[in-house]
């Protein structure tokens, strides 16, 4: 393909040189070709692709160009899309057809995108493999032996293997920037309350929040402005204005950003993330960043205090799930008790009973105040940490995983080592911090992330420091040869 | 987090385990316990526990109704409705 970026593919359609169904069928070629072997998609929404690309060459015919008019994009399974299957990576919503589509869905329709299909992620996004999906794992197109990251497994590994150019993903404790890393691609979690949760399914709803996949950090600017905004179908999304991310970038000159970088990030990181991740320093610092030690000294705490959130908030979430009004149905039970119980464990792979244990645990009398309460204090402390930091320092800078993706399978029986892989990403949710994952390197020729995490709503902040880091580099432009 | 515990959390989640699993099951979540036992020792007195990350209030929708999804739409799996409602096993005898 010779467009490489989502402003490449938008400007040649607007200047005719490519068409909407000709971009589209060329990636639901790709998808045909390559998605076999990668398992990214659980939905290949073809027909219905190549219908709205039609409509969108007739309205550019008639001079109505939107502003993503003809873009083909992914969606991860966990947005609600009025007509097509939305199984959230699940037995239980296997048979699920939404009746609504999600804001983001709605928004990214009515700006003129093309939705090739829906992506595989891990079971209700709990996961950092995608090994977790009732629809099998997805493989990392930099080496089809390793996992893609997760929960977004899908979205990052078909932006990776360049079958489709963009996609959405979501964020609860990194489910969006540890497979970006892992995939060596760009991964923006937005601020808690920039894109509304409406019709995303939820799993931990004080952290979840929607997000983008793209290839260059200025793609993802685009893409931002679209989908950003407040919706009076979420009330937690916020009134904050949505500044315009790609003028800012390309405009502003803004470069001599004061960033931090917290000690709890770098001490116990391997030599070859920590040469990749001071490579990505001295660049910076070339660029006239001010680079400057910090310390987040709860933060080594995020991944507890996350283990109790997150589970506690995802058990009463999934309560929902009772085999009654939509979702997988047991045929075995004879009694509404049996229908609950037996409709709950077929339809819920290992992970997500596991989590909902876990949540009903720190829910419980007896345990609500050594748990819950307490983990809730932790996150302000936390929280607390980055404001204090956020007052001498821009933006905040790390690697966003500890190591290179890991082989699949490695850690499956393994749910403490599982759940590390987040250590550096989970902080970012407890506190509704913006955070960007874009490539810093390879380690055995697999990719490495460079995590930068900015202060509430400066996402446009976060999108003009990669954008410089990538003027300076060329990770981003190295395609898998898959 | 023994056997008894587990019968009792499943109880409250309207979940079964199968025999086979409850030793793995158990392990794991132990070792889970442990992991989040970790913020026993935070610093947290005088704490306000955040429940939320952003101090916005909520903003409200004005109070009219609208039918957003209609109820057809919603049941169009049949084999669980009958006359616009639910199906469940019979609850009285």
């Amino acid at each position: 393909m010779q467009y490489k970026s989502v402003i490449e593919i938008l400007g040649a359609i607007k200047k005719k040189d490519i068409s909407s169904s000709e971009l589209t069928r060329y990636y639901l070629n790709q998808i045909k070709e390559k998605d076999a072997d990668l398992n990214c998609f659980i939905t290949v929404t073809e027909e219905a692709a190549i219908s709205k690309a039609q409509e969108i060459d007739n309205e550019i015919s008639k001079g109505v160009i939107k502003p993503l008019s003809g873009l083909p994009i992914a969606q991860k399974d966990i947005f609600c899309t009025k007509g097509i299957k939305t199984s959230c990576g699940s037995k239980m919503l296997d048979n699920f057809i939404s009746p609504y589509d999600a804001t983001v869905i709605e928004k990214l329709n009515n700006a003129g995108t093309i939705m090739l299909g829906k992506t595989n992620m891990d079971e209700f996004a709990m996961g950092s493999s995608n090994e977790t999906s009732f629809y099998g794992p997805v493989k990392n197109p930099w080496d089809k032996d390793y996992v893609p990251g997760g929960s977004s497994g899908g979205s990052a590994s078909a932006v990776a293997a360049r079958i489709v150019p963009c996609s959405t993903g979501t964020d609860t404790g990194g489910s969006i920037r540890q497979p970006a890393s892992l995939c060596g691609i760009c991964g923006l979690k937005p601020t808690y309350g920039r894109v509304s949760r409406y019709g995303m399914i939820a799993f931990a709803s004080s952290l979840d929040q929607a997000g983008l996949f793209t290839t260059d950090a200025l793609d993802a600017a685009v893409l931002l402005k679209e989908i950003s905004g407040h919706d009076p179908k979420d009330s937690t999304s916020s009134n904050v204005d949505v500044p315009d991310y790609y003028n800012y970038c390309i405009n502003n000159d803004k470069k001599a950003f004061t960033i931090g970088i917290p000690d709890e990030f770098i001490n116990d990181l391997n030599e070859d993330v920590k040469k990749s991740f001071y490579d990505a320093v001295k660049i910076l610092e070339g660029i006239g960043c001010k680079i400057k030690k910090i310390k987040l000294e709860h933060t080594g705490l995020g991944v507890s205090a996350y283990q109790v959130v997150a589970p506690a908030e995802c058990s009463s979430n999934l309560s929902r799930f009772d085999g009654v009004r939509f979702g997988h149905r047991s045929d075995k039970a004879s009694t509404l008790e049996e229908l609950y119980r037996e409709s709950r464990s077929e339809g819920f792979g290992k992970e997500v009973k596991r989590r909902i244990l876990v949540g009903t645990y720190a829910l419980s009398a007896g345990y609500y105040d050594a748990y819950y309460l307490k983990a809730q204090k932790v996150r302000n402390l936390i929280t607390q940490d980055f404001n204090n930091a956020f007052n001498d320092v821009d933006l905040i800078l790390g690697p966003t995983t500890p190591d290179k993706a890991f082989k699949i399978g490695e850690k499956m029986n393994d749910p403490i080592a599982m759940y590390l892989s987040d250590v550096y990403t989970v902080s970012t949710n407890l506190a509704g911090l913006p955070a960007m994952s874009i490539p810093m390197g390879f380690k055995d020729k697999l990719p490495l992330g460079l995590q930068i995490i900015g202060n509430h709503f400066d996402e446009k902040n976060i999108l003009k420091l990669c954008h410089l880091y990538q003027k300076e580099t060329d990770w981003h432009i190295q395609e898998p040869n898959c | 987090m023994d056997k008894k515990t587990i019968d009792k959390l499943t109880f409250l989640s309207k979940l079964s385990i199968p025999e086979s699993d409850i030793d793995e099951l158990s392990t794991n979540l132990n070792n889970i316990l442990k992991l989040i036992g970790e913020i026993d020792a935070a610093p947290t007195d005088g704490m306000t526990p955040m429940a939320h990350p952003l101090a916005f209030s909520q903003p409200l929708r004005d109070d009219v109704s609208k039918k957003d999804i209609n109820r057809k739409e919603n049941q169009h799996d049949v084999s669980k409705t009958k006359d616009g409602y639910y199906i469940v096993p019979k609850i009285l005898d």
